[in-house]
């Protein structure tokens, strides 16, 4: 017997007759794993959502802030900071940060690739802050650059945010 | 001499062990001739390579490679060290040192290209030249280690 008339004749022996609870339980199972999968986000710790809603805010506002700054909106007392090189760096940097943070949720929120994500953003930014650190050392100011300071200093606690998400995330 | 030909044995069984794909030796061993080009051409650079009207930058440049460097010789050490006796991270490991390498290049492009200025000497173009092989090379290394399954890792 071809194997398209056995489906067939599967499929009418379903329609004419109700599911009991076991065929029900078997559909149902079927499914379960697209449930689980855009559940990602729902299955985690306490502490995990509140670090992804802070990691989010972080980004945000520093790169709220720096485009205050950018276009003079908010006062800077280091004129070095003004230059256009700088801004060339920034520029990149908020726009690869802005990238990975969508690509993070998305990973979070559809339960896909989220662990190698967050490797691959926490070692972007120690990478980042080693680059900043080495070419703009001398610009390190709370009283001067309190806002450029308190950005490389926080930076290692993004880094270490991440890995621990990375780590504590459950599939 | 059996004792030679037993470790030649004992290596060649640790390879096969890992279940990796020809072109994933082929990949490493590109990733390392490479890499070690890379340190060669840091280590014997004459000094009149730079553009010294520009001192600013080159030190930027240099301060960046030397930084690089170091990183780069700890990996080469400590790569086949955690391939065959720690086989469990070297997925994570191979991933993030991709993702430091794609890092880097999309930072010295896209980012770091006012502030760096690398020399036009001739070993130095070539590498620059052939930098992105060395992605798809280390691309290819975290994909068959992520993809593919075997026994031993």
């Amino acid at each position: 017997m071809s194997s398209r008339l056995l489906s067939r004749k599967l499929v009418s022996s379903m329609v004419d007759r109700k599911l009991n609870d076991t065929e029900i339980g078997a559909i149902l199972e079927a499914f379960s794993e697209s449930r689980e999968a855009k559940a990602g986000l729902t299955n985690q710790s306490t502490t995990f959502k509140l670090t992804i809603t802070v990691l989010n805010f972080y980004a945000l506002v520093f790169i709220l802030l720096y485009f205050l700054l950018k276009y003079n909106l908010l006062e800077t007392f280091d004129i070095r900071l003004k230059s256009e090189h700088v801004y060339t760096i920034f520029d990149g940097r908020a726009e690869i940060m802005f990238w990975l943070l969508i690509c993070i949720n998305i990973g979070a929120y559809y339960n896909f690739g989220f662990k190698v994500l967050c490797l691959i953003s926490s070692i972007y930014v120690l990478n980042s802050v080693a680059d900043i650190l080495i070419i703009f050392f001398d610009f390190m100011s709370l009283f001067n650059s309190p806002y450029f300071t308190m950005w490389v200093v926080t930076q290692p606690l993004l880094s270490s945010a991440l890995v621990w998400m990375g780590l504590s995330y459950k599939n | 001499m059996w004792t030679g030909t037993w470790l030649i044995g004992c290596k060649y069984t640790m390879i096969r062990n890992l279940g990796l794909s020809k072109i994933f030796w082929v990949a490493m061993a590109f990733t390392y001739f490479f890499l070690l080009l890379a340190m060669y051409a840091i280590l014997t650079h004459p000094k009149n390579t730079f553009d010294m009207d520009n001192a600013a930058h080159v030190m930027t440049a240099v301060k960046l490679t030397y930084v690089r460097l170091s990183i780069v010789a700890i990996s080469l050490v400590f790569y086949p060290i955690i391939l065959f006796n720690y086989k469990k991270y070297i997925k994570y490991v191979t991933i993030a040192l991709t993702a430091w390498a794609i890092a880097i290049y999309i930072d010295d492009h896209l980012v770091l290209y006012r502030i760096i200025e690398y020399p036009d000497r001739g070993i130095v173009v070539f590498i620059q030249s052939i930098r992105p092989m060395l992605l798809v090379c280390l691309l290819w290394m975290s994909f068959e280690l992520t993809f593919t399954k075997s026994e031993a890792r």
